[in-house]
């Protein structure tokens, strides 16, 4: 290949001091000029992992699988059923929440306050107080949602006795799941647990899911790739704009529901509940997202990340080649737009499982196509397709399946890769909302935040660790 | 912003004109005049000038910067405007050279055996590495090339206009790049035969033809391309043949012929090797009593 | 077997992109032939009748015609789709004008941008440099590395990755190079020729290539290895495998090697891979004695100037003599002249060097004329300097040593810390002569005459007050088509005095003859 150089005309990549650039132009050469800063936080033996990774065959190789896997996914919404009766494993007296692992001791305010009304919804205590001993007794199995094929926002609760949308990806004959969005305000994925919140549960569960569970019969199945390209169309980016989404779903529901077998009065109050949540489809969209993801996980070598995830004090993310290990560190603050009467002091740090939108590639990376959403960075449309673009450098592809009007309808960005985020320091831009950082008061704004680096330090150097010399 | 021409090299510029840009690359842009639809380079000054140039001493910028294709061009009293950015060329400083070959003579005494090897094995060592795949396109391109140049030669020898139009059409438009290697064997060729007065005496009607049928047969080649085999049938070349003509009918030492076949041999990526080939096969007409076997005529052994 | 033809209009590519393009079609898995060429008539009948084409079309002079068999059509459709991308400027899912305002903040990024990149330049910090140039060579890419503080296990490391994949890895601590005839880092403008350098000195490098140039040669290519190169650890390895580079290219017929000496278990592996080369070459392991070398292709020169004279006349073709220094009746008769104006007492030289390489030899090249020579990278250990900001008898500094470049430009760059120093050893009365170089080329000072003059009006001045003389002797490194101005340069350090030479090595020997003719 040297004496290949020799016959080539020079073409320069300059990592360094500018003047050598200049040098070159001067002489005629041809140079770029690489804008570089030391990456992975400037740890010499993280960057030489990092380097070992770069164009490595057999993670390039792997990584084009773990991407034709992830495009290949089909999910389809097909049922609903009890969390205890499907989800694979579920112990008796096992609570799953969102993000990375994670002990009572350690957990914030909304997690706990979410925990302790589950406790109360399923009866395992009947006070307050009872339900918060049970908790820190030890006796209840904590586990993040991932480790049950399941996702949930916020607080990400799920209890046995909780309904959950059951997503069924039909090429792998896989199945993820959800919970049901109970609405905004004092809701029990923002930690409230009073007589209200356990009421509204206890209606979903009772009247709710068998009417969704009924409609989804009719239907059949909802096509949910398809769904959410429409919706990507029409405004909306899946995480934390769902409102078109959610009425092209209940076009659909509203069909299958009034051809099932439940009573009229049942389908007014479903219809209500669900035309007043414009945030209806959020938990669907999340549980199509991590069915697209699973796919791609598993593959042995690659550096796709297959799943972020935070439990609010720490930030998580999972790599496709290293299976289940999670890397994490402290969750970031968000920076945003805060509903009036509240401001950066109220709020608690990143939280929820909806950050498995951005990992497939729509929510924060669809931004270019939400212009309302832009509202809460703060910025002008301008600016949110400036984001998405960006992430086009940290990507494994092009995801074609949903694509943009913004960027002339080219397909999104689609499945990060570790080490372009090491390598280039850009980190993956999340849209989210914030939640107050006491238990139970609710929503308080939203806006932007990245996934942070360290996460996917990690990730490079333990992948790099597994590659012989 | 203007920009001061370095020089301009014979046959001139008109001295006005309205051009578009035809083609750019990084070190030259081909200009399309309206009017007559010819071609004009402009090249970035280098040690090695063609016909009918202007060049620019451009060093922070590339062509690419400057020019783009479409963008129209006009030309007045030494001062080229760009359209769009408004940039302007001053050519009233430039220093003119000239391209046109000067009536050298070369006799067999001068071009001795010493240069004919030593030209034969630069040229051996310089195309060995051309083709870095033997592919099936490669060698049948080799063998068209070969068998053209060797029917230049004869026809030349018989004074067979009909085997040299033969020639000629075999070899116009037959390779790859900008300039065909066909086009540039006919260019070193045409260079080679204007050396030897004797024959330039004995074959004026051959000649004639030859140099008619040549331009007959332009249209068959690319636009840039059909500019150098023309400037070529009017005696004009790039200072990298004129300086070797020069230097081996001047008597000048071995090493220097040497350096100036070398120098002709950068150009393009095989150009230069076809036109040393073309001029090869010229020059060695002035040993025609030789040119018997085709041991001499496998002037293409190093190809294979 | 499918075919697929397609005629793009008026698309005017040199044949070097257009064979890259073919080479890299072919590559593709599935497909058996590519090629792109113009469609004349003529080209479409070696195009059938090298079974590319099926049948006959219109001939197009002025359009491109591209033409890709493969296994199925699937397979073609879509390497024609390459084809034509790679054609064509990057259709990008981005426009133009973000691209350019994201910043590339990596070699892969930037390989998007260009992707005909073949060499990166680093010049990072060394705890990163490592980590930058694995990254690069991963891609492919050769790599030039300015950087030092580089680990040795890094560059083992390193050099083990680039030996195994063919790749060059220059460095660490390699600040010159000469590819393909452009000047890389601290580099002269040279002529392109037949002689192919490989160094593991800087300047060193420059010094041979200028001094090729300005004897009528050519350089093919310039290699450097780095400072370490040839110590036991690394082993030679990128020396090796520039001679190795050299040998298989046809465009070099003469090999020069430059670096200190090896120690005996390099020296030996690398002499060994110099005899395969299957061509002359020239080593001047610097102030090594030149006996030790022999092999039937290799010549051993004294000085880097010897080792430039030497490469120009067998590239040539011509023998080569070594030319005896007593031979040189120029200089003898010039330091007789020079020595005009000394008052006793004034006996030593003074070198202020900003190239290590130039130190290096002139401290040898003076050791073996007039004994002990201090240093801050003294030749003898006894000879270290005890202060190197006092210089005490003969003493000869590289000012580009890191204790003098700590948070200052290189001294090829700026010239402060030297001028300051000429002061300083003109106003000590036992100073004679005080040696410079001066390097030019992409990377130096734009104009180092006019830095330096006035310094040595200055020193003049101060030692004639003292009723003293002072001798300045220099050597310009450098050629006409380097960005400073040669010849003015030459003109202006000779207008104020300075006694010039032809190279490095020529300045020692003057400065060693004035010394000498002192005593005698």
């Amino acid at each position: 290949m040297i004496n290949k150089l020799f016959d080539e005309q020079l073409h320069v990549i300059n990592i360094g001091l500018g003047s050598f650039a200049d040098s070159i132009t001067e002489a005629g050469g041809s140079v770029t000029n690489v804008d570089w800063k030391p990456p992975a936080e400037g740890s010499h033996d993280a960057g030489i992992k990092l380097a070992k990774t770069v164009n490595h065959p057999l993670i390039e190789a792997a990584n084009k699988k773990a991407f034709s896997q992830f495009m290949g996914a089909q999910p389809n919404l097909v049922g609903v059923e009890l969390a205890k009766n499907i989800l694979p494993g579920l112990g008796e007296h096992t609570l799953l929440h969102a993000g990375p692992p994670i002990q009572w001791e350690q957990m914030c305010g909304p997690m706990k306050g979410a925990i302790i009304g589950a406790i109360l919804l399923e009866g395992w205590a009947k006070t307050h107080r009872e339900a918060e001993e049970f908790a820190r007794s030890g006796d209840i199995f904590f586990a993040p949602c991932h480790h049950y094929g399941s996702v949930g926002p916020m607080t990400g609760i799920i209890s046995p006795s909780m309904p959950v949308w059951v997503v069924r990806d039909e090429v792998n004959d896989h199945m993820t799941f959800s919970n049901m969005n109970e609405g905004l305000g004092k809701v029990l994925r923002f930690g409230a647990n009073d007589q209200g919140v356990l009421e509204r549960l206890a209606w979903m569960k009772e009247v709710l899911a068998p009417a969704m569970n009924a409609a989804l019969k009719v239907l059949v199945q909802v096509e949910l790739k398809p769904l959410i390209a429409q919706a990507l169309h029409m405004g909306d980016e899946c995480h934390n704009r769902n409102v078109a989404a959610s009425s092209l779903l209940f076009k659909k529901l509203a069909i299958g529901l009034v051809r099932s077998h439940i009573p009229e009065t049942q389908i007014k109050e479903v219809f209500d509940f669900i035309a007043g949540n414009d945030h209806f489809f959020l938990n669907i969209s999340m549980a199509a997202c991590k069915s697209m993801l699973d796919a791609a996980h598993g593959v042995t070598g690659s550096s796709l990340v297959t799943a972020m995830s935070r439990n609010g004090v720490e930030f998580g993310i999972r790599m496709s080649g290293t299976n289940g290990t999670w890397y994490t560190t402290p969750a970031p603050m968000v920076d945003g737009l805060f509903f009036s009467g509240y401001s950066k002091n109220d709020a608690a740090p990143d939280i929820g499982d909806s950050s498995i939108t951005e990992t497939a590639g729509i929510g924060g990376f669809a931004m270019a196509g939400a212009p309302a959403i832009v509202q809460f960075v703060g910025g002008t449309p301008k600016d949110a397709i400036a984001y998405t673009r960006e992430m086009f450098h940290i990507t494994q592809g092009i995801n074609g399946s949903f694509t943009s009007p913004s960027l002339n309808f080219a397909g999104l960005p689609a499945l990060i890769d570790a080490r372009k985020v090491v390598d280039n320091g850009i980190e993956p831009v999340i849209n989210t909302g914030i939640a107050h950082k006491d238990a139970g008061v609710g929503q308080v704004g939203a806006g932007v935040t990245h996934a942070p680096m360290a996460c996917f330090i990690q990730a490079v150097n333990a992948l790099s660790d597994t590659l012989s010399d | 912003m203007t920009i001061y021409a370095y020089c301009h090299t014979t046959p001139q510029l008109p001295s006005a004109f309205d051009a578009k840009v035809h083609s750019v690359f990084n070190h030259a842009v081909n200009l399309s005049l309206q009017k007559t639809n010819h071609i004009t380079t402009i090249l970035k000054a280098t040690d090695i000038l063609y016909p009918g140039c202007l060049c620019l001493k451009e060093t922070t910028r590339t062509f690419r910067d400057i020019f783009h294709p479409g963008q129209l061009v006009s030309y007045n009293s030494g001062k080229m405007i760009l359209g769009e950015t408004g940039e302007r060329i001053d050519t009233s400083n430039a220093k003119l050279i000239d391209c046109k070959l000067a009536h050298l003579t070369i006799s067999p005494s001068q071009y001795s055996l010493t240069i004919y090897e030593m030209l034969s094995a630069l040229m051996q060592k310089h195309i060995t590495h051309r083709f870095k795949n033997d592919s099936k396109l490669q060698i049948q391109l080799q063998i068209k090339l070969e068998y053209g140049l060797a029917c230049l030669i004869t026809a030349v020898i018989e004074q067979d206009n009909a085997l040299a139009l033969n020639a000629i059409r075999q070899l116009v438009a037959l390779g790859m790049g900008l300039t065909p290697s066909g086009d540039d064997i006919l260019v070193g060729f045409l260079a080679g035969l204007r050396t030897n007065q004797e024959l330039i005496a004995d074959h004026e009607t051959f000649l004639q033809k030859f140099t008619s049928d040549v331009l007959l047969l332009l249209n068959h080649t690319n636009v840039i391309s059909q500019q150098y085999l023309l400037h070529a049938v009017n005696g004009y070349f790039s200072t990298a043949i004129i300086a070797l003509l020069t230097a081996i009918s001047s008597g000048k030492s071995i090493t220097s012929i040497e350096e100036c076949a070398k120098k002709l041999l950068t150009i393009g990526h095989t150009s230069g090797v076809d036109i040393l080939a073309g001029l090869f096969g010229a020059l060695s007409i002035l040993y025609k009593s030789h040119i018997i076997s085709n041991k001499q005529f496998s002037i293409f052994n190093h190809w294979r | 077997m499918k075919t697929l033809q397609r005629l793009i209009p008026n698309l005017y590519r040199d044949s070097v992109s257009l064979m890259q393009l073919s080479e890299e079609i072919q590559s593709i898995e599935g497909i058996t032939q590519a090629s792109a060429i113009m469609a004349s008539e003529n080209n479409i009948s070696l195009l059938l009748e090298s079974g590319l084409l099926e049948s006959s079309i219109e001939p197009h002079p002025n359009d491109l015609l591209i033409v890709v068999s493969g296994e199925n059509s699937k397979l073609v459709e879509k390497a024609m789709e390459t084809a034509e991308e790679l054609l064509m400027e990057r259709k990008d899912v981005v426009d133009s004008e973000a691209i350019q305002t994201t910043p590339l903040r990596s070699i892969q990024m930037s390989l998007e941008k260009d992707w005909e990149a073949n060499l990166a330049l680093i010049s990072s910090p060394g705890t990163y440099a490592a980590a930058e140039a694995l990254k690069a060579m991963s891609l492919g890419l050769h790599v030039l590395m300015f950087s030092d503080n580089v680990s040795y296990e890094d560059e083992v490391m390193l050099k083990k990755y680039s030996e195994k994949h063919d790749l060059l890895f220059m460095g660490p601590d390699c600040g010159t190079a000469i590819i393909n005839g452009l000047p890389l880092g601290f580099a002269n403008v040279v002529k392109q020729g037949n002689i192919g350098v490989v160094a593991a000195a800087g300047t060193g490098l420059q010094q041979v290539t200028s001094l090729i140039d300005r004897k009528g040669g050519g350089i093919s290519q310039a290699i450097g290895t780095g400072g370490h190169d040839l110590s036991a650890k690394v082993g030679g390895i990128t020396m090796r495998q520039g001679i190795r580079a050299l040998a298989a290219d046809s465009k070099t017929d003469v090999i020069v090697l430059i670096s200190k000496p090896p120690s005996p278990s390099v020296m030996e592996i690398v002499l060994e891979e110099a005899e395969k080369a299957g061509k002359p070459v020239v080593i001047n392991f610097i102030g090594a004695d030149p006996e030790v070398i022999s092999g039937n292709n290799l010549l051993g020169v004294p000085t880097l100037e010897a080792a430039a004279a030497a490469a120009v006349n067998l590239a040539l073709g011509e023998k080569y003599e070594t030319p005896r220094h007593d031979d040189s009746s120029d200089l003898k008769g010039l330091a007789e002249n020079l020595v005009a104006g000394f008052i006793p007492g004034q006996a030593f030289i003074r070198g202020l060097f900003s190239g290590g390489t130039f130190c290096f030899e002139a401290m040898h090249l003076l050791g073996k004329n007039i004994g002990p020579v201090y240093s801050n990278i003294p030749i003898n250990p006894d000879w270290m300097l005890k202060d190197v900001w006092n210089s005490y008898r003969h003493t000869a500094i590289d000012l580009g040593d890191d204790l003098f470049t700590q948070g200052r430009p290189h001294p090829m760059i700026d010239f402060r810390l030297r001028n300051e120093r000429i002061l300083q050893e003109a106003a000590d009365p036992e100073v004679a002569v005080i040696l410079l170089d001066i390097v030019l080329g992409y990377g130096s000072n734009m104009d180092p005459a006019s830095e330096i003059i006035p310094a040595i009006n200055k020193a003049h001045t101060l030692a004639k007050n003292s009723g003293r003389h002072l001798v300045f002797i220099a050597s310009v490194c450098g050629t006409e088509s380097d960005p400073q101005n040669l010849h003015q340069q030459e003109y202006s350090l000779r207008e104020a005095g300075v006694t010039l030479t032809e190279s490095n090595a020529q300045a020692a020997f003057l400065a060693a003859d004035v010394i000498n003719n002192i005593k005698g």
